[in-house]
């Protein structure tokens, strides 16, 4: 599966996915109601979103940000999961998504980032990325 | 427009505190005045949704066979359980329970192909030796102790384990995976912890488990099933890694919590009906096969299961609009009088005993109930034959509204 190369396009179309569903009152409102604040570190290349979902925020660079939980993977992984195309439960038996911290409230999130797929896929597309579309 | 909810409560945690007893009374008014009706989402879901309007209740077991088989329109992809839970898991446990046809055939087909007439054959040898050296365990244990700890939750985790070939390393490692799985509504098994956090951690134990058999057994393949369901192949396909681990815990949970509980409940209903436990060893062995159906019946295990219809349908003249949740109330559709004459009575000689126990028909019927039925045969022919005396105690129930749970159940021989 494709990955990304630096970690400003981690933080472009990964924490972009969050940016939109922020500017989204009605998923902005879904996402604060968790009270999550969840760090996405990625490996290849090294990189750490915060996402702050109370506030509506989305912290790049956060490797010393406090968070609630860390979700651990290879940024390739984290790119077929926001295709829809990683399942959680399998890649965290894998060993290939690591979680520390509350595994319940993530997958209580995961209906809602469901949402978010198709609004990925097409940022990808309209940036002209398709070399990071998994078919 | 929104519709009113039935006056009847399904949903609420303390309705499925209630007993059996108590619940048939309100299935009874529906199944005679409103078939299938409105209700509120039940309470205390394992995933709150604010967007969820609540669900249809179908009780007649003429319904229940007809929702059952009409997979064409009410589908189970949308999810099975009456609870909501994270379609992750959905896909990740509950294989080819919570697909649908071409996808729900072609898994249940290679999975059925692993069932070889030689792999049922050596099952059932094990099955029987296992249930010999379990009741000698339970006569060991001497009388007074729990008949669910000491009996009826060994057997079906035995079962599994033999029958998968999981190596002994691993086996206390899966029965406590295998018992979390399925204690999610026990808040004294749960002691605090958050059910979803506990079936996630039990769920990737099971899956881990069954990565490493499949890869092992990929390199030495044996006779075990976990062999079979690597190399089983229809029409080119195989299953994948994935498949395999969904149907491992698919298994751990479908097939360990039914059969366990209806061992509990029909040791107890041999205890309230001593005339038909007579009748049963007057001639076990040409009875106790219609028998174990009544035991199945009268347990009812698996209470509920939901389906979502695809396309409009009318249902004993209620129109169910598409997407709208619909629930089987399986111990409603088991005590139907239009079906079953006194329903109360535990009759072992009841012929025919159509019960929905195992599922109402149609592709998502029990694919263990021959499993089941021969783990029954067994287990109560070493009991009353070992134990002639057993009697159950009073029974220490578990509130839930998925199984239909005995939490603790003391034993006297």
């Amino acid at each position: 599966m494709p990955a990304f190369a630096k970690p400003e396009e981690v933080y472009r179309y990964l924490g972009g996915i969050f940016e939109t569903a922020f500017a989204d009152p009605e998923l902005a409102g879904k996402l604060a109601a968790t009270g999550l604040v969840l760090k996405m570190v990625c490996t290849n290349p090294d990189s750490a979103l915060v996402i702050d979902t109370p506030n509506g925020k989305v912290v790049t660079d956060a490797f010393d940000h406090p968070s609630d939980a860390t979700m651990t993977m290879d940024s390739e992984v984290a790119n077929g999961y926001w295709q829809g195309k990683v399942n959680l439960a399998f890649a965290m038996a894998r060993g290939k998504v690591t979680v520390a911290g509350p595994i319940a409230k993530l997958l209580r999130l995961t209906p809602l980032s469901k949402r978010l797929f198709p609004v990925y896929v097409e940022r990808l597309r309209a940036d002209g990325r398709d070399d990071l579309i998994v078919d | 427009m929104t519709r009113p909810y039935d006056e009847i409560d399904l949903s609420s945690r303390a309705f499925w505190a209630t007993s059996a007893a108590d619940r048939e009374r309100s299935f009874a008014i529906l199944r005679a005045d409103r078939p299938v009706s409105w209700h509120p989402p039940v309470q205390d879901a394992l995933m709150e949704d604010p967007a969820d309007p609540g669900y249809w209740a179908v009780v007649r077991h003429a319904d229940i066979v007809e929702v059952s088989r009409r997979t064409d329109v009410f589908v189970s992809g949308q999810g099975v359980l009456f609870e909501n839970i994270p379609e992750e898991m959905l896909e990740a446990s509950q294989s080819f329970l919570a697909m649908d046809p071409p996808q729900h055939t072609k898994i249940r087909r290679l999975v059925s192909a692993a069932f070889t007439p030689r792999q049922v054959k050596r099952i059932e040898g094990q099955i029987k030796a296992d249930a010999k050296a379990i009741v000698q365990e339970l006569a060991a244990a001497g009388s007074g102790v729990d008949f669910v700890h000491h009996c009826a939750s060994r057997l079906p985790i035995r079962t599994l384990s033999d029958m998968l070939g999981i190596p002994e390393s691993e086996r206390a490692k899966v029965v406590h995976a295998a018992d979390a799985a399925v204690s999610w509504a026990d808040p004294v098994y749960l002691a605090g912890r958050d059910p979803l956090d506990m079936i996630t951690e039990a769920q990737m134990t099971l899956h881990s488990v069954a990565f490493e058999m499949a890869d092992r057994r990929r390199s030495h393949p044996t006779d075990d099933l976990m062999t079979n369901l690597i190399q089983a192949e229809v029409d080119g396909e195989r299953l994948t890694d994935e498949d395999i681990a969904a149907f491992f815990v698919l298994l751990s949970v479908a097939g360990n919590d039914t059969t366990r509980q209806t061992t509990s409940h029909a040791l107890r209903a041999l205890t309230d009906f001593p005339d038909q436990r007579a009748w049963l060893l007057a001639d076990f062995d040409g009875r106790i096969g219609g028998a174990v159906d009544e035991f199945v019946r009268y347990a009812s295990p698996v209470m509920t299961f939901r389906r979502t219809p695809v396309a409009d349908f009318e249902l004993s003249g209620q129109r169910i609009s598409a997407g709208e949740k619909v629930v089987m109330f399986y111990p409603a559709g088991n005590w139907d009088t239009e079906v079953f004459t006194d329903p109360d009575r535990f009759d072992l000689s009841r012929d025919p005993n159509p019960h929905v126990s195992f599922g109402g028909g149609g592709v998502h019927f029990c694919l263990g109930h021959q499993v089941a039925k021969t783990q029954l045969r067994a287990l109560f022919d070493e009991l009353l034959h070992q134990l002639p005396d057993i009697q159950a105690g009073a029974p220490d129930y578990l509130a839930g509204n998925f199984i239909h749970a005995i939490r603790a159940l003391p034993c006297y021989f």
